[in-house]
């Protein structure tokens, strides 16, 4: 009976079911009785079961969001650490061709280093590379998490 | 996510403006979504204070998740889901039980707030609907904020179409055996 009422009241009743609700309501009590609860909560659900914020709470949230906006730094250390990344590796690399070129460097003359250490420095360069990676890879997943709570 | 649902082009616009970091978008989004972000908030936290921070929060976290938004599906729906979800986060930390009674002082400390004026009506139904839960409560207040629109509320949800109408008439039919407590009889 509910079920009928409700399609009724949504307007989604076929004209064979119109005609049943308009023929219940003229004959049956209960019918009538169960029609008017739910009429009468269907017009107070369209006036009230929307919200509506405060207009100044919405011009409140425009100023506080463009000011955390304007706070959030630009991503500085992320190129910074790459430059510092790029100029060992070079000053490793410009250190091994002149060192192992089989030929006399006319212009530059460097120590020569033990190989160990040259193979350390080598080490520490590509983890350095390796723990960047992972950071980034870290705090971009983190981000997603923190901004939608879900990977949308 | 709702993938089948196109993108309105004004959305399309300011979301393009948005990823740019367009400050004039960022106003244009809050006009347009704002109110609606606030309605999802304060349908499942029920209180004025908390429906305004999840609400900021969960613009912000729109607005910073923009690269991530995928321009074929439904813009409303991602903030939908997004506002729902944060809600339902800020009410899991900031409360971690309230009973039914606790919450109808909440809720009528609540309606004495300045910042909304509450008619009978619309303080009848905030507090009616609290015999619901969170999802049906949701669909409720979709379906009328929508007009009874019923495709529009299953694009939001991601219900399916029958999970929508059993909501809806359960809840009504929920709605109806408490609503002679808040409203004086017809």
């Amino acid at each position: 009976m509910e079920e009928l009422i409700w399609k009724y009241l949504d307007g989604e009743c076929s004209p064979e079911e119109i005609k049943e609700v308009e023929d219940k309501l003229q004959s049956d009590t209960a019918f009538l009785k169960a029609y008017q609860s739910a009429e009468s909560l269907d017009v107070r659900l369209k006036k009230g079961a929307t919200i509506k914020a405060s207009d100044f709470f919405i011009v409140q949230m425009k100023t506080r969001i463009h000011d955390e906006l304007s706070q959030q730094k630009a991503p500085v250390i992320l190129p910074l650490k790459w430059i510092l990344f790029l100029v060992i590796l070079g000053a490793t690399g410009l250190y091994f061709a002149i060192q192992y070129s089989g030929e006399e460097s006319s212009f530059l003359h460097l120590p020569v280093l033990d190989e160990r250490v040259m193979t350390m420095v080598t080490w520490v360069t590509f983890s350095f590379l390796l723990l960047m990676i992972i950071d980034i890879g870290y705090k971009k997943i983190m981000q997603m998490r923190k901004f939608t709570g879900v990977f949308l | 996510m709702i993938q089948n649902m196109d993108i309105p082009a004004v959305d399309e616009g300011m979301v393009r403006l948005l990823r740019e970091g367009d400050r004039k978008a960022v106003n244009t989004f809050v006009d347009r979504y704002g109110q609606f972000m606030y309605h999802v908030c304060y349908k499942v936290l029920l209180n004025t204070d908390e429906a305004e921070e999840a609400t900021q929060d969960a613009v912000m976290k729109v607005i910073q998740a923009i690269e991530n938004f995928k321009l074929k599906s439904s813009f409303k729906a991602w903030c939908y889901t997004i506002a729902f979800r944060t809600a339902i986060d800020y009410k899991r930390k900031v409360r971690k039980h309230v009973d039914l009674e606790g919450e109808y002082e909440l809720a009528n400390e609540d309606m004495a707030d300045d910042n909304i004026h509450y008619d009978e009506t619309k303080q009848g139904i905030q507090l009616l609907m609290r015999h619901l839960d969170d999802e049906s409560r949701m669909v409720i207040s979709l379906f009328y904020l929508e007009e009874k629109n019923i495709r529009e509320v299953i694009a939001l949800t991601g219900l399916t179409e029958s999970n929508v109408k059993i909501k809806l008439f359960r809840a009504r039919k929920e709605m109806t055996k408490h609503a002679d407590k808040y409203f004086e009889k017809v």
